[in-house]
């Protein structure tokens, strides 16, 4: 059926009801964000200034990177719960090459160890058949004390040399660190792949339903692990970054980001079911996430209240996501 | 289909076979192993030990085992625990022992309702329903405990994980009483039977005239309720109380519980005895690493290779058999 035949039968709806609660759905990440900006920039002083916002995008780098890898393994219809187990190992990796072979080769170590973690964990859950959030969990645990055997126990690792290391992350372009911009092109890289890509589309038609891929050839198991293993090299990116940045590569310093990340992707609106996402609203969730934290330090309110504040908002958004979902399916 | 396939699918399947003991046939090798290893290890004392120092797993996890035979996962029972321990403490030094425990308890029976809520009403996968309700009920234990170690004092509170009845401690005595409970309630009791029908498949339970949301959410309920107490038991024992007791790694060790006894993740069957037997055999594998004197860095390491090899072995056993009808 030709476009024109097909816009003849489809009739035309009136703006507003529906159609406004599928824009709602569609885009009320964006305007909670924007919304949440407007009153942090009239509430507070320093919230708009220059060195504030390089703050946020700078601090939004490593939750972004692994809320950006952890789209593309929840799209494919999977959780990988070890992102923040791998970013502590790449980060002792990485120490332990920049220490021995210089920059180039921790980077490319440290990548290469998340991409050997999400071949792991693809195997586990593809051939064992084990639930991924379980998988996941478990080879969390495993890989935390894999990384505290590295560091012989230590449960840290330290950088020699600092001051040039520390130049891959807290280098400046256009007075905001390379780290915050690492995450940029690597947002921009998962965009690619998942809409430009046979892969990309591979992902989602996995993710929505995996039958339907199989019988229409495509290599269900491939395709999944592949989703963790950009999954597992872009922690492992987070992992580089964290030690560049603190000069000290801690064994468990990932443990409990990974929460973090499931929720930025979450709020953006990407669907756990699968199949159905994208990297700019997990870009959103995790800026809302770093705005509301960054403005609630501004107005000086206690840290303790984070967390509760953080979960709120989660549960805020999975709600009404969940509800205008109904309400504005046809 | 052979006869000799159809023996094998019968044998290898998980309802039916060696697969089905697995758990507790690894539990018994365990024991006589451990007993050989350690002249220590065999004693009445050890043995109270090790059910006193697992019976907060073990009460969450026999709740627990309820959520997932119906298709779901609690992962805030972590969170639960460590509000319920610092909200029973909080309450214990302010204001009186009974009201603490009683609140905590409420608490989280309280936030097992509302993760029904979410999952049956709201219809949010439980996954992320109830990690969204361990993140905002992890933030509240975090605000009530104010960055401070609370160490309630009086006698009648910590007497309740200290004191013993017939030399066996209560906390033992509890854990064995909601083994009781959850036991008759999944396998003798009409509610099990119809968490059982959910786990398998909603729709069908739908269709037969089981209220599915009532049902969910009342395992949620007897989840939260447990995992309070558990956490109550825990900070009444060791006399302290902080934001940072249970978590993921307590979820995890709960998990790790109802899938090494055999009880399938996906929904649809298990049993309490097979909990038990997870229990143990984790109470065990830590009690002989610490024998061994392995770093307790690594006890983890064990738990997340333990989950591993015993999902993994029960879903190959069920693709074997899957096969051998074919």
């Amino acid at each position: 059926m030709s476009s024109e035949a097909l816009a003849t039968v489809t009739p035309t709806r009136p703006i507003g009801g529906r159609a406004l609660l599928g824009w709602a759905r569609d885009y009320g990440i964006v305007v909670a964000l924007l919304v949440l900006v407007a009153i942090f920039a009239v509430a507070t002083d320093t919230f708009l200034t220059q060195r504030n916002l390089s703050n946020l995008v700078e601090q939004s780098a490593e939750p972004g990177l692994l809320a950006c890898g952890m789209t593309v393994v929840i799209i494919a219809g999977e959780f990988d719960l070890s992102v923040g187990a791998i970013l502590g190992f790449a980060a002792v990796v990485a120490a332990f090459f920049v220490n021995e072979a210089g920059l180039v080769a921790a980077v490319l170590a440290a990548l290469a160890a998340g991409v050997g973690l999400g071949v792991v964990n693809g195997f586990i859950v593809t051939r064992l058949r084990i639930p991924s959030f379980l998988a996941t969990l478990s080879t969390a645990f495993v890989i935390v004390g894999a990384a505290i055997y590295l560091t012989d126990g230590t449960d840290n690792y330290r950088v020699n040399d600092f001051l040039s290391f520390s130049q891959f992350a807290d280098g400046e372009l256009l007075a905001v660190k390379y780290k915050a911009w690492i995450a940029l092109a690597a947002f921009v890289a998962v965009w690619a792949i998942l809409r430009g890509t046979r892969f990309g589309r591979q992902i989602f038609a996995v993710g929505g339903n995996p039958d339907a891929a199989r019988i229409s050839g495509v290599r269900v198991r491939l395709v999944t692990t592949g989703a963790f293993v950009l999954c597992g090299a872009l922690a492992a990116l987070a992992g580089a970054i964290s030690a560049s940045d603190t000069g000290v590569a801690q064994a468990d310093g990932g443990v409990g980001m990974e929460f973090a990340a499931v929720a930025a992707v979450v709020i953006g609106g990407t669907s756990v079911a699968g199949g159905r996402g994208s990297v700019w609203r997990t870009l959103a969730g995790v800026m809302l996430l770093a705005v509301v934290a960054n403005g609630f330090t501004l107005l000086y309110i206690s840290p303790t209240y984070d967390q509760l504040v953080q979960g709120t908002i989660i549960l805020a958004a999975i709600v009404a996501d969940s509800w205008l979902k109904r309400k504005a399916a046809p | 289909m052979s006869a000799a396939a159809y023996r094998l699918g019968r044998t290898l399947r998980p309802q039916g076979g060696a697969v089905e003991y697995a758990g507790l046939i690894s539990l018994v090798v365990l024991f006589v192993v451990l007993s050989f290893a350690s002249s220590a290890f065999l004693s009445k004392d050890n043995m109270l030990d090790i059910l006193q120092a697992n019976a907060d797993i073990g009460i969450a996890a026999c709740a627990g085992t309820l959520v997932i035979v119906a298709g779901g996962i609690d992962l805030s029972i972590g969170a639960i625990y460590a509000l319920a321990g610092v909200l029973s403490a909080r309450l214990a030094i302010s204001t009186g022992v009974d009201v603490g425990i009683l609140a905590a308890i409420g608490a989280g029976a309280a936030v097992g309702l509302l993760n029904g809520l979410v999952v049956t009403v709201a219809r949010v996968n439980p996954l992320v329903a109830t990690l969204a309700g361990a993140i905002i009920v992890g933030g509240a234990a975090e605000v009530l405990a104010n960055q401070e170690l609370l160490t309630p004092e009086a006698a009648s509170f910590v007497s309740v994980g200290r004191d013993s009845i017939f030399g066996v401690k209560d906390t033992i005595w509890i854990f064995a009483i909601v083994a009781l409970v959850s036991g008759v309630l999944l396998s003798r009791a009409r509610f099990g039977r119809e968490a059982k029908v959910i786990g398998a498949n909603d729709e069908v339970a739908r269709l037969s005239g089981v209220a599915v949301a009532r049902v969910r959410c009342l395992t949620y309920v007897f989840s939260g309720l447990a995992a309070a107490l558990a956490g109550v038991l825990a900070v009444s024992q060791s006399g302290q109380a902080q934001s940072n007791i249970g978590g993921i790694p307590f979820v995890i060790s709960v998990v790790a519980a109802v899938a090494v006894g055999g009880t399938s993740l996906r929904g649809g069957d298990g049993a309490i005895w097979r909990t038990l037997v997870g229990v143990l055999f984790l109470g065990l594998v830590n009690n002989g690493l610490s024998l061994l004197n392995v770093d307790p860095l690594y006890y983890d390491v064990f738990t997340g290779l333990l989950i591993l090899i015993a999902v993994g072995a029960e879903s190959f056993a069920q693709q074997t058999a899957a096969r051998g009808w074919r």
